[in-house]
């Protein structure tokens, strides 16, 4: 076990112990080791994040300084065989992660045929085509550092794929979750939508109970022709754990890709996704919904690229802040000189529930092809007065009527979620959180 | 479709009409920066000492700065030390009518289409004429100066009011404020001031006609605007420039203070030579103007029309101090050619029912970049602050870019903040529906663009209003106007 401060120390410490690192791989087929290597020199070149930067700007950095984590030396096990705490009771998940290992009990693998699951790092010793191509992608600008680094340092994770023209009957379940006090753990998600396949996918956080432990996932999600994807990013555990979450879509001609990030609590979050349409007549749908409270921290950073013609992106997130809490909102839509005919549409709206709370909104559009239709908005208030009055005159209780209007205004975000029992599960807690 | 992109071509393909340059004596100071050249404008201007300390504060700070480099705009490396940061018209007298002014000048503002002698008798609007840095002359001054008003060039007012310089200059943009503002306090040499009594309103409207002559003379014009309690002034500044080879810096800065009950509107026509077709020449525009909203029920209120410079880089914005205190943007900004404008607002809330709108039409055509960058900030004690933002692009042609950078921070909860942006191309339905009765599309696409700046255009001053339509014609030439 290495002590290390998230600091600018911290990447010299990394850059110190990668060789170990390496070694501790030997099984590691060519192009794993070469992407390690690549991502350390790009981290090398970057540096550690501060306000300074555009893309941190508003984001709460302290947080991540003040602790020292724990992160594996050169002894990395390949698999944690305890089993995952139970999450939801009477079923299992499909796929588990503690503190960035896949676990192997305690999951319900193999009970269904149309899709696959199974750890990473098993995948990856197949040197599947695939994955060759994903791991060359080396996270995104706005996020490099962090991306850079799991790609160096990643331990183990989930692959996913829906083979060609398959359909999932339900959604498939992830936990991703931590244990212990200070841990840095550093997993990768792929998932790999074949031709015409269709799948909703969750992905539940669940904190650890000690807390301050960092999870920095990277997911690499590639959707091929016609495939369809709804996936699901929950957290929704009061813990005090630091969530870096960063996706990267890639989409075909004729995909459609849906994700919902729906942050309820913890302590700091920062959701960062990015969809590159590369393929004509793709579409694509991103809803947001966080609510801190507190001093919960939430950032969701969305970049939409356009790359092909005729493509599609909708974008809707929302947020209902309370407390001393803070929340971001930067949303890009990115229009390259190719992709005429494309309609891009992206909406924030901001609830602010208290005097202390503090909300930055940055949508930007940045467009270089003409034959588009490019629209974004932004709103920030407090509850309506008037309804507000409309519901207490019915004889409601202040508070009954605000936990109305928040359920009501979170409920645009939720209505998209395929499965209704999350949905019911997601709009409980959110009346459960604005209770009082 | 291949018939309306060549109206585009056409209509965006105009050369540059106000091209010439008239060539007047001026008494020049050699190229560079340096503190000996500050102590030369300074004494230049026969400045009282508390300036001159001033400059050289800005100056030692301007040498720990660096140049900004987060807009989205490209440009060589501006040499710091190759421009000439002092040129005056060789003064032959004070002038005190218009048959004294060196007839050159007069000439000079006739092919401008403004001449002097004509805005004094049918429009009513005083001109306080700078050419190259040295105010030359001054109309309407008496009679303003029986309301009390002052209305003269900055040196004027430097030497003659240096109680108000002192308590106003830089009150709103100080000298440490970003690197151009921080070079123009080290080295401005003229400007306007302006200085309305209390419950005073200006009858006329005030002009400045801001026209950079000489060859390789950066303009470093420094405006300063106060209104008194319960006072109203509208003023106008409208720039054109001579066709030059190579690059000119403009690095101004305007100051707005209202006090209580006080408005201004300020209107600006920006018309200075872009680059030729190439991209290759043109003037740098980097402007720093900001108001302040001093006390309660005050009123500031910027008007834009930016048609000319190859980059323009400039926010003007407003601080919202007094309560129910009220901040409006509306910007027409062009780009043609290699053209770059990065330009938007800052709204900053920090007085009770505070309000501001922002409204900014941006059109872009061949290979320009137009994007507008705008803050609004609602601070803790804001309360009941609104704001209300719509930025919108049209983009002509494949090869230019619109883009929207908006920042909103709400720290107060009984804020409401709306921003809304769009960007399109001129819809070929609309289109059709114009040529179906019996437009032709070149007069089609003027009707759309002109539709398009409307709201904006309507609250420029009457005079500018012809003006400014005349420009986007020019800019946009063949049939928009």
């Amino acid at each position: 076990m290495i002590d290390i401060t998230m600091n600018n120390e911290l990447k010299n410490k990394f850059l110190t112990i990668f060789p170990n690192l390496l070694n501790s791989f030997p099984a590691e087929p060519n192009y794993v080791k070469e992407s390690r290597l690549k991502a350390i020199d790009a981290l090398a070149a970057v540096p550690f994040p501060s306000s300074k930067d555009e893309s941190w700007k508003y984001s709460l950095i302290q947080p991540l300084l003040v602790n020292t984590y724990s992160l594996p030396g050169n002894n990395f096990p390949s698999v944690k065989t305890s089993p995952p705490p139970v999450i939801h009771p009477g079923h299992f998940p499909d796929g588990a992660l503690i503190n960035g290992y896949y676990c192997i009990d305690g999951i319900g693998a193999g009970t269904e045929n149309n899709f696959m699951l199974k750890s990473l790092s098993v995948a990856a010793g197949k040197n599947d085509g695939m994955l060759t191509s994903s791991f060359s992608v080396n996270g995104n600008a706005d996020h490099s550092f962090f991306s850079h680094l799991n790609t160096a340092f990643w331990q183990d994770g989930i692959y996913i794929e829906i083979p060609c023209g398959k359909k999932t009957t339900k959604p498939v379940e992830i936990n991703i979750i931590s244990q212990g006090e200070r841990i840095l753990s550093q997993p990768r998600i792929f998932i790999n939508s074949a031709k015409n396949s269709h799948a909703e996918i969750h992905i539940y956080f669940y904190g650890s109970d000690e807390g301050n432990s960092f999870t920095n996932l990277v997911q690499n999600i590639h959707l091929d022709e016609n495939a369809f994807l709804n996936l699901v990013l929950f957290r929704s555990k009061d813990d005090n754990d630091i969530l870096l979450n960063s996706t990267e879509v890639q989409q075909e001609t004729g995909s459609h890709f849906i994700s919902h990030i729906i942050t309820l609590n913890g302590k700091w979050t920062r959701n960062v996704i990015n969809v590159s349409l590369l393929g004509k007549e793709s579409r694509a749908e991103l809803f947001g919904l966080y609510t801190p409270s507190g001093d919960q921290f939430t950032d969701n950073r969305t970049r939409i690229e356009h790359r092909a013609p005729n493509a599609s992106s909708n974008e809707f997130y929302k947020g209902v802040m309370d407390g001393k809490s803070t929340a971001i909102f930067n949303g890009k839509i990115f229009v390259g000189r190719d992709a005429q005919k494309t309609n891009a549409f992206q909406s924030n709206k901001n609830l602010l529930l208290s005097d202390r709370a503090v909300v930055f909104s940055k949508p930007e559009l940045q467009i270089y092809a003409d034959d588009v239709k490019c629209t974004h908005g932004s709103a920030t208030g407090s509850l309506d007065e008037d309804a507000l009055f409309y519901l207490r005159s019915r004889g409601m209780k202040y508070e009954t009527a605000k936990k109305i209007l928040v359920q009501a205004f979170a409920g645009d975000i939720v209505a998209g979620v395929g499965s209704e029992s999350l949905k019911n599960e997601i709009l409980s807690l959110i009346a459960g959180k604005f209770n009082s | 479709m291949t018939e309306s992109n060549e109206i585009l071509t056409q209509l965006t393909g105009s050369e540059y009409k106000y091209g010439f340059y008239t060539d007047i004596e001026t008494d020049t100071a050699p190229k560079g920066l340096n503190e000996d050249i500050i102590r030369l404008i300074s004494h230049k201007k026969g400045e009282p000492d508390f300036m001159l300390a001033w400059r050289l504060k800005a100056y030692r700070h301007f040498l720990t700065m660096q140049e900004p480099s987060w807009a989205h705009i490209s440009h060589p490396p501006v040499n710091f030390q190759d421009i000439i940061y002092y040129a005056a018209p060789k003064k032959k007298s004070a002038p005190k009518n218009l048959d004294e002014v060196d007839p050159d000048l007069i000439t000079t503002f006739n092919k401008l289409g403004i001449p002097l002698e004509e805005q004094k008798m049918l429009t009513g609007v005083a001109v306080d004429a700078v050419m190259d840095s040295v105010s030359v002359k001054t109309t309407f001054k008496e009679e303003l100066n029986k309301l009390g008003i002052i209305f003269c060039s900055m040196s004027e007012a430097i030497r003659e009011h240096p109680e108000l310089i002192k308590k106003y200059l830089g009150s709103v943009v100080p000298y440490t404020d970003n690197f151009y503002a921080s070079l123009n306090s080290a080295v401005f040499t003229d400007g306007s001031f302006c200085y309305i009594p209390k419950n005073t309103r200006c009858p006329i409207e005030l002009s400045t006609y801001f026209r950079i002559n000489a060859a390789n003379t950066g303009q470093f014009e420094r405006t300063l605007i106060v209104a008194e309690e319960g006072s109203y002034v509208s003023y106008l500044e409208g720039c054109t420039a001579p066709m030059r080879d190579e690059n000119q810096l403009h690095a101004a800065v305007v100051e707005l203070i209202a006090h209580r009950n006080a408005e201004i509107k300020y209107s600006t026509i920006q018309n200075w030579w872009p680059g030729d077709k190439s991209g290759k020449g043109g003037i740098y525009n980097f402007v720093t103007k900001r108001g302040i909203c001093l006390d309660e029920n005050s009123k500031i209120s910027w008007t834009q029309v930016e048609t000319g410079s190859a980059i323009t880089w400039k926010y003007p914005s407003v601080i919202l101090r007094g309560d129910n205190s009220t901040g409006e943007f509306y910007s027409v900004a062009v780009t043609n050619n290699y053209q770059q404008a990065d330009t938007g607002t800052k709204m900053i809330h920090l007085g009770k029912n505070t309000k501001s709108t922002i409204v900014s039409k941006g059109i872009a055509a061949a290979f320009s970049n137009n994007s507008y960058r705008g803050l609004v900030r609602v601070e803790k004690n804001a309360v009941n602050a609104r704001n209300f933002s719509q930025c919108d692009s049209l983009l002509m042609g494949n090869r230019c870019g619109a883009h929207t950078y908006p920042y909103i921070e709400v720290k107060n909860k009984s804020a409401k903040v709306e921003h809304e942006a769009s960007t399109s191309k001129i819809g070929e339905d609309q289109l059709f529906y114009c040529t179906q009765r019996g437009l032709n599309k070149e007069k089609a696409v003027s009707m759309i663009v002109n539709g398009f700046c409307r709201e904006v255009m309507s609250k420029l001053p009457m005079e500018f209003a012809v003006e400014a339509q005349k420009l986007l014609a020019i800019s946009l030439e063949g049939s928009v106007g």
